[in-house]
């Protein structure tokens, strides 16, 4: 068992600054509402949501298939099979995604706003249906993207925290 | 011939008492748990100064957040909050609960899994209590 398996990342402070705008308003409802609905519009079905915490997790299945890794791997495998060995580098390309988008509703500390936060991970499994990526998206155009879709339908601007 | 038979008997007769040994490890695992209740309950529980229920789970969330797991689900009525990590290929998954300790304290329990084994490392939980303390602006205190 890796020894760090709970130990914060080094960077947990500058994603958080990522994954968090602040609103003003107070409406915890509308915000999670605004929420579920810019998750839907990104293509997202909603698994879980609770009002009194404040929490929606949604998730989208996606192909994770790179027609590039798959030639790469094919041409690898034969290439090998000629010289007489055996590999199976097919098996290990992407095969699926599931992309999960996790959202936590916090009031700010001064109580005057609502802090958004949204988490994006990806889940990637080879054609052998094992796990052989995890990850946390750090693209920044998703997260903007998410957050002007919450803007966009409550009518405020988002601030940065 | 008769040795046979018995050899045959014989060796039926242990193979099935390897069976029936194994079913009886396989169920003795639904009830054990590899350290004794009160020192797993220790490594596994800190109090906390608030009674501020939602804002502890919530802080919970937060710091699975932090810690990569996707969050499950979670409850505000029985205080619990569920996730799930990758460490390579195996499954971390951890759940924890929230409950009144006295008129002022929180008590937070964590319980994780590593694969197919539960994790009792003090350590593991005091980095998770050292992340849960940052994010609610409050000390964990050891109880017993």
């Amino acid at each position: 068992m890796p020894k760090n398996l709970l130990v914060l990342p080094a960077d947990y402070l500058s994603a958080r600054e990522q994954q968090m705008r602040k609103y003003a308003t107070t409406d915890d409802k509308k915000v999670i509402q605004a929420s579920a609905g810019a998750l839907q519009d990104l293509g997202f079905t909603i698994d879980k949501s609770e009002m009194d915490l404040g929490m929606v997790v949604s998730s989208k299945n996606r192909t994770a298939v790179s027609p590039g890794q798959v030639t790469a791997a094919i041409t690898a495998d034969v290439a090998c099979v000629l010289f007489g060995c055996y590999s199976n580098l097919y098996g290990q390309t992407d095969k699926a995604q599931k992309i999960e988008a996790s959202v936590l509703i916090n009031p700010a500390l001064a109580k005057d706003s609502t802090v958004v936060r949204v988490k994006f991970q990806t889940v990637v499994w080879n054609v052998q249906g094992q796990v052989s990526r995890f990850e946390t998206i750090k693209d920044p155009k998703l997260y903007q993207d998410f957050f002007e879709r919450v803007s966009k339908s409550i009518f405020l601007e988002e601030q940065k925290i | 011939m008769k040795l046979r038979r018995h050899f045959y008997c014989l060796a039926i007769l242990t193979f099935g008492a390897f069976l029936c040994g194994g079913c009886a490890t396989n169920q003795k695992q639904i009830m054990t748990a590899e350290l004794s209740q009160v020192a797993l309950r220790s490594i596994q529980s800190r109090a906390f100064d608030t009674t501020d229920k939602k804002l502890m789970l919530r802080s919970v969330i937060s710091t699975m957040q932090d810690l990569d797991f996707l969050i499950q689900d979670s409850s505000l009525d029985l205080g619990t909050v569920t996730g799930q990590k990758y460490s390579g290929m195996v499954v971390v998954k951890m759940s924890v609960m929230v409950k009144e300790r006295n008129a002022k304290q929180l008590l937070v329990r964590a319980n994780v899994e590593y694969g197919i084994k539960a994790v009792d490392d003090p350590k593991t939980y005091q980095d998770f209590f050292a992340a849960l303390e940052k994010s609610v602006f409050l000390t964990a205190q050891q109880v017993d």
